[in-house]
């Protein structure tokens, strides 16, 4: 197991979804934070001790795609795991593009999602140890 | 041969005549004085024919008569004097001889005398003709010129007579044509042309006649000719303008007909009461030119009509053809028109409805107008444009966007569907998660009953949220304001089908409607129905999407049930329906990736809202057939018409 729990923070504009994620992900002894939309989640400081970003596509505001893409502009490094109700291919086609390391359909299985997190944490903190600017996961 | 001119000066002629009279006088008393006292002996009184001859140049008829008495007279006293008593010698036989001479030389005198007379007479005539007379000898000299060729060609008399007609003139004539009629018939009329003295060239009709001597030989020609120039270039022009008028009537893009309408307008004309105006009356009474039975008759169609009304050449539309009858419903639309005309307008423009050979209707945009010449009404110019395609693009526009507001209405199900999908996913999305979650927390070494307590309520309250949109969602399917109306069912259908033309194109789906007929009158509400219809149609495209090899078709048919209900079947070939086809109408129910699976459940909702049912079935060979019925309308309710209907 982990030394320390991973900082998981959830960006949804759903209350109820991100609550029961933050509920899933904490039993799963993960540290979770929650943001109901993109701009609060880029100001918060929280986002510099994040370990894995999971945002939903459609917000009002700024949406999945414009976080990743203002992600990308600033500069991250942590992977992000994209949700959607209206999973489109053109979607995730540009999710991947902008370097999204999972695609989730919603509803989410919650078993899925974790497992997608830990799928991806592992690498990323071995390539931290080699250096940490190199963060853009493609 | 050239005749001494008619008006001749008075005053010279009279001395002239005095002149001769003197010298007629002076030598009768000569001739008289020396016969009687003459001592030789010798027929003197022959001498008197000098005397007649004298007086036969000018005297009257009357006047050579007496001065041929006159002279015989004076010889009588003269012999008389000389010789009364004497023995019959040859002095009596010289006083006959004499007499006798006197006696001829009178007669022909008058004769000569009077065939003088008629040839002046003649020559009169010639000189008082407009027309030219020429006479030339048998070597083409002229031997006359009358004022009228003097007039014509610019030469005088002077001038002319004498010359070589050919080398005056520069004839240009069909000298065989010329030669072998004036042989065989002795004469010759025809077209020539000749130069004027001013240079000009001249067309003219002439005449010739060959003239004879008493023995038959030729001897010259007797021409008389007109100018024609002037007629010639107006027949040419005239022609000309006919012709150019041939060749706008055929070549135009748009249909012309010449029509006479002298029988028709006889007709009405004699329907309106006297002291009316026809053209007033008319339009009050268009029905005369439906009772009508008068023809009219057509002279002349263009090629550009032979298109236009599906003829098979001009014969088709000649004479009593369609063109001579008034298209039925259009007798206001004519009457308008012969009474315009009637009126005195230059052209009258109205739209009417013809049916072409081929029985196709056609809108045609007349122009009408009377052309001059000839009897009035004999020559009716009718132009037609052809307007259908414009009013069809028209009325296809008006349709166009009084379908688009209705598409719109009909899409808001797919946005309220979306809108649904979206609210029923989250709920269901943390419902799935809080279970799982509590399922972590129990399974702690120390299990932490809060949590679990915290997630349990989640459950219930998301369970409730996605519980209350389903709720809300069904009582818009059942109650949202259901108009039950009567509708045309095939109409409906077939409006629906154009609703998903692009998704038919796309997926080139082959569409067949089958009604059995007449269109079919069923209650409901309009728009329900055909986001019903709507939803069908897309699942049965997508259904077939995949499907090749065979035919991709999308059959909708119609057939009574129970003559109370009508029932609407599509059918698909797709892979058809796994498992119970019943199933599919249940809520979230879906095969594809990006539905929600609520569509048919929103369709059997609406369905069975307007008393209808609705049903799935595997076909038995591809594909999957839904079907839904209707109650028939009852005959006395009123008839809402189909896609102009924008109240809806």
């Amino acid at each position: 197991m982990l030394k320390q729990p991973a900082t998981i923070c959830i960006v949804d504009d759903d209350r109820d979804v991100r609550l029961s994620l933050k509920s899933y992900l904490r039993a799963a002894g993960m540290d979770v934070r929650t943001f109901g939309s993109a701009e609060s989640f880029l100001k918060s400081p929280d986002r510099a001790e994040t370990d894995c970003l999971v945002t939903d596509l459609h917000m009002p505001g700024l949406d999945g795609l414009g976080l990743q893409q203002e992600l990308n502009r600033i500069g991250r490094n942590f992977p992000v795991v994209v949700m959607t109700a209206f999973p489109t291919m053109a979607a995730e086609a540009e999710s991947a593009q902008l370097g999204a390391a999972a695609f989730l359909e919603k509803p989410i299985d919650p078993d899925a999602l974790l497992e997608k997190v830990e799928a991806v944490l592992p690498r990323r903190r071995a390539r931290r140890r080699v250096g940490p600017r190199d963060g853009i996961l493609r | 041969m050239r005749v001494a001119p008619v008006a001749r000066p008075a005053a010279p002629y009279r001395r002239r005549k005095r002149l001769i009279l003197w010298a007629a006088g002076i030598t009768a008393f000569a001739i008289f004085g020396y016969d009687l006292w003459s001592p030789l002996q010798g027929a003197v009184a022959v001498l008197y024919i000098i005397v007649v001859l004298l007086v036969a140049q000018i005297g009257t008829y009357r006047g050579v008569l007496l001065t041929g008495l006159g002279c015989g007279i004076l010889a009588l006293i003269a012999f008389a004097t000389d010789h009364f008593g004497d023995p019959l010698d040859s002095a009596y036989v010289r006083f006959g001889v004499s007499l006798v001479a006197i006696f001829a030389a009178t007669l022909l005198s008058l004769r000569d005398r009077s065939a003088r007379t008629t040839l002046a007479e003649q020559a009169r005539i010639l000189e008082l003709s407009h027309d030219t007379v020429i006479i030339r000898d048998a070597n083409d000299r002229i031997v006359y010129w009358n004022d009228g060729a003097h007039r014509l060609y610019g030469w005088a008399g002077e001038e002319a007579v004498g010359k070589h007609c050919g080398e005056l003139l520069h004839c240009e004539f069909p000298a065989d044509q010329v030669d072998s009629a004036l042989e065989q018939h002795g004469h010759w009329a025809g077209e020539l042309m000749r130069d004027r003295k001013d240079g000009t060239r001249i067309v003219l009709a002439s005449r010739w006649l060959l003239r004879r001597d008493p023995e038959g030989n030729a001897i010259g020609l007797i021409e008389s000719s007109a100018d024609v120039t002037e007629k010639k270039r107006a027949d040419a022009e005239r022609r000309r303008s006919e012709q150019r008028y041939k060749t706008i009537f055929n070549s135009a893009g748009f249909a012309i007909w010449e029509a006479d309408w002298t029988e028709l307008h006889g007709h009405i004309r004699k329907r309106v009461p006297s002291g009316l105006d026809l053209a007033g009356w008319l339009a009050n009474h268009p029905e005369v030119l439906r009772e009508s039975r008068a023809p009219v008759y057509v002279r002349d169609v263009n090629t550009a009509a032979v298109e236009l009304f599906d003829a098979t050449d001009r014969e088709a539309l000649l004479g009593n053809s369609i063109l001579a009858w008034m298209p039925a419903g259009s007798e206001v639309e004519f009457a308008s028109v012969l009474a315009g005309l009637a009126g005195g307008a230059d052209m009258v423009e109205r739209e009417v409805r013809y049916l072409t050979l081929s029985g196709r209707p056609i809108d045609v945009l007349l122009r009408m107008r009377l052309l001059a010449g000839g009897e009035p009404w004999s020559r009716v110019l009718a132009m037609g444009l052809d307007v259908t395609e414009r009013n069809e693009a028209r009325s296809k526009l008006e349709q166009a966007s009084a379908e688009l507001a209705h598409a719109a209405r009909v899409s808001t199900l797919g946005q309220l569907a979306a809108s649904i999908a979206h609210e029923v996913n989250q709920p269901l999305s943390a419902i799935i998660t809080y279970g799982k979650s509590a399922k972590r927390w129990l399974a702690k070494s120390e299990p932490d009953v809060a949590e679990v307590a915290n997630c349990l309520d989640q459950i219930v309250s998301n369970g409730s949220r996605a519980a209350d949109v389903i709720t809300r969602m069904r009582a818009l399917a059942r109650n949202g304001q259901v108009q039950v109306e009567t509708l045309h069912l095939c109409r409906l259908i077939n409006e629906s089908i154009a609703l998903v033309e692009r998704e038919v194109r796309q997926h080139q789906i082959a569409v067949r409607f089958s009604s059995g007929g007449e269109d079919v009158l069923v209650t409901g509400d309009r728009v329900q129905i055909q986001q019903v219809l709507v939803n069908l149609a897309i699942n049965a495209i997508q259904a077939m999407c995949d499907v090749q090899g065979r035919l991709r078709e999308l059959h909708i048919s119609v057939e009574a049930e129970a003559d109370v209900m009508m029932c609407v079947s599509v059918c698909d070939c797709g892979n058809g329906i796994s498992g119970d086809p019943a199933r599919i109408f249940e809520p979230f129910f879906t095969t594809k990736r990006e539905g929600m699976g609520m569509g048919l459940s929103i369709s059997r909702s609406i369905i069975e809202a307007q008393g209808g049912r609705i049903g799935a079935a595997n076909n038995s060979d591809h594909g999957a057939t839904i079907s839904f019925t209707l109650p028939v309308a009852a005959a006395d309710q009123p008839i809402r018409k189909g896609a102009m209907d924008t109240s809806v």
